[in-house]
């Protein structure tokens, strides 16, 4: 008998202790994305780099180049997200940060990876819903990004492209150089994604830039390092595809 | 057993608290600085802060009204604190940079006032004016250049404004602590004290972050989620319940002051501003200082061009521009020069890609920062233009 207060006591404190998760909201176990980033398609690696025609008719041999992201985020189809009460923590994210729906990382990938080649960025958990778009963060590189290459410099910066061009009607190749620091976002469509807890539960995207464009509207010869850093950053992200596996 | 049950409720009772978020909104007992004044707070908006020697009340409000638009308060007459800080204009004036009561030109433009009460530093470059009561001393009694024009006319001042019946009333009810004294002391208490009411809050984003859905236009949210955004970084230093930095209020223990160089000019490849507006470097004498200068609220932004610390950015569409390019470029003349490359500038400042739409969509959010009412809020009105 003398244990009955004392059991009725545990009791309560295990209900008390069990209580905030189902007082202070649900969660849904099991959904998952897997993000993987693809190395852009096009045009083909050829004994390590790529060969454009563009618009302006330059000829084009790109020997390095280099893009830095931050993050990845899927978007929800009902557009704007919908806050309803004032918050007093700033509604934007630090660099870097991870959410359910957004994979937050720092590395520098090699614009001259073989097509097709994979990698996997991270898994998002989140809640059901329909997803219209996958957005790829574009940003400057960080001093601990990871893969910043050893032959150029990608610190601070967001894109880095080089080599060489011949201009329309010329025959000498000349050396150039792209970079810029500006942020940009590469938003790729999806079909919609839908995940659920009963229906759709696990999904593989991935990501790509596929464009063969990536110097149009780039007059080599008269535009500055950063004009042409931004130029090909434009392209690029302009041309972000989602696709599901 | 009795106490163990006790510790339950407790527990309970705080379990509850943890989870509803209106409970926690703290109502912060009010400083013994604020006695009988009635702050009209928008939601979500704390108290502003007041100097324990300057406590608010109805009264000082009505007579710093008063003196904020009376033109009694420049050298001659023709000024007053409202002819550089109109209502209509959010408390600034349309003018690129400012003109004082002499025609003279002010380096800089005249800042809005709105929600001047929360500000941690007053003035576009200085970090030592934090009161309104202080800073009120600086376009009166200026002399570089000539604001008010007051300079060596206090005792005309005082003559002036101890002749208006008016002011014969109020400064003792106001001031009762002190007989209604009419001094430079009362009179910049007095000033600070309406400035401090000064308070906007109610733009389509306030009524959508209070629960309105349809508030904002798809647009204005598109362009929210763009100025939140890693990409664009806007709210680094436009960002909290005053869209700035450097804010302060009631309750808060460490001010926090910041200065930005956003990559405006770069004159001699070095970094250079033009002078005699060269930030802070003004004040501190320290070259990192160069083309630092206060981040505004963006309440309101929509009717407060021309833009930047010295108006020479006429339009939004512009400072998007400058903005996105990672700073500003002037091929020609004698501020020629790279902003972007601007050693000084702000590591948030990196420049972005914006499509058309996202930048109709940016300015679609400014604009929606707008609050109308207080544009035209009679509280906050020229009393002088309506019968006293």
């Amino acid at each position: 008998m003398a244990f009955r207060p004392m059991i009725l006591l545990l009791v309560s404190l295990l209900i008390a202790f069990l209580s905030p998760l189902v007082a202070c909201g649900e969660q849904e176990e099991g959904i998952e994305v897997a993000v993987l980033w693809e190395a852009p398609p096009g045009p083909p690696v050829e004994r390590n780099e790529r060969r454009f025609t563009s618009d302006l008719g330059y000829q084009i041999r790109l020997t390095h180049g280099y893009l830095s992201s931050q993050s990845v985020e899927l978007v929800p189809c009902t557009g704007a997200v919908r806050r309803r009460s004032f918050s007093w923590v700033r509604e934007a994210q630090a660099h870097g940060i991870s959410s359910p729906t957004r994979l937050g990382f720092a590395r520098v990938d090699s614009l001259l990876a073989s097509p097709g080649s994979l990698v996997h960025l991270g898994t998002l958990a989140p809640p059901p819903g329909s997803y219209c778009a996958l957005t790829l963060g574009l940003r400057v590189a960080d001093e601990d990004a990871e893969g910043l290459p050893g032959e150029v410099d990608m610190v601070g910066k967001t894109i880095v492209v080089g080599g060489f061009y011949v201009a329309p009607g010329g025959v000498q190749e000349v050396a150039f150089e792209g970079e810029t620091t500006a942020s940009a976002a590469a938003k790729a469509a999806l079909g919609p994604l839908v995940l659920s807890g009963e229906g759709s539960r696990r999904a593989t995207l991935v990501l790509a830039l596929e464009t063969e464009r990536w110097f149009d509207g780039a007059d080599l010869a008269n535009l500055s390092r950063e004009q042409i850093g931004r130029v090909v950053l434009q392209n690029l992200s302009a041309a972000a595809k989602a696709s599901a596996r | 057993m009795r106490s163990a049950c006790l510790l339950l409720h407790l527990f309970f009772a705080a379990l509850a608290l943890s989870c509803d978020k209106d409970s926690l909104k703290t109502d912060l007992p009010s400083s013994p600085a604020e006695d009988s004044y009635v702050w009209k707070l928008p939601s979500g908006f704390p108290k502003p802060k007041v100097p324990a020697d300057n406590p608010m009340n109805t009264a000082k409000v009505e007579l710093g009204r008063r003196l904020f638009y009376d033109r009694r308060l420049s050298g001659n007459g023709t000024y007053s604190c409202g002819s550089c800080h109109e209502q209509k204009r959010a408390f600034t004036d349309g003018r690129g940079v400012a003109l004082g009561s002499t025609g003279e030109v002010h380096p800089r433009g005249s800042m809005s006032l709105a929600n001047v009460g929360y500000a941690a530093a007053l003035t576009w470059a200085n970090p030592l004016v934090t009161t309104l009561e202080k800073q009120a001393l600086t376009p009166m009694f200026g002399e570089a250049p000539v604001e008010l024009g007051l300079a060596g006319k206090e005792e005309e001042l005082l003559e002036r404004l101890r002749r208006e019946p008016l002011y014969q009333k109020l400064f003792p009810e106001a001031f009762p602590e002190v007989g209604g004294t009419i001094n430079l002391d009362t009179i910049t208490k007095a000033i600070a004290a309406f400035e401090r009411t000064l308070i906007s809050g109610n733009s389509p984003y306030d009524r959508y972050l209070a629960g309105d859905q349809g508030a904002m236009s798809e647009s204005a949210l598109r362009g929210k989620e763009l100025f939140f955004s890693e990409r664009l970084e806007c709210f680094h230093c436009h960002g909290g319940f005053l869209l700035a930095d450097s804010v302060t209020h009631d309750g808060k223990v460490m001010d926090e002051v910041m200065f930005h160089n956003t990559g405006l000019y770069n004159i001699d490849g070095q970094g250079g501003y033009p002078a005699p507006n060269r930030g802070v470097l003004e004040i501190s004498n320290r070259p990192e200082d160069m083309g630092r200068f206060k981040a505004p609220t963006l309440r309101n932004i929509a009717v407060t061009g021309p833009y930047m610390h010295d108006g020479s950015i006429a339009t939004l569409s512009e400072v998007i521009d400058h903005y996105a390019a990672g700073g500003r470029t002037i091929a020609t003349g004698p501020y020629a020069g790279d902003g972007s490359k601007n050693p000084y500038k702000s590591e948030f400042v990196t420049g972005f890609l914006l499509t058309p739409q996202e930048k109709l969509d940016l300015i679609a959010f400014l604009e929606s920062l707008t609050d109308t009412d207080f544009l035209v809020d009679p509280d906050f009105s020229d009393p002088w233009l309506s019968a006293p």
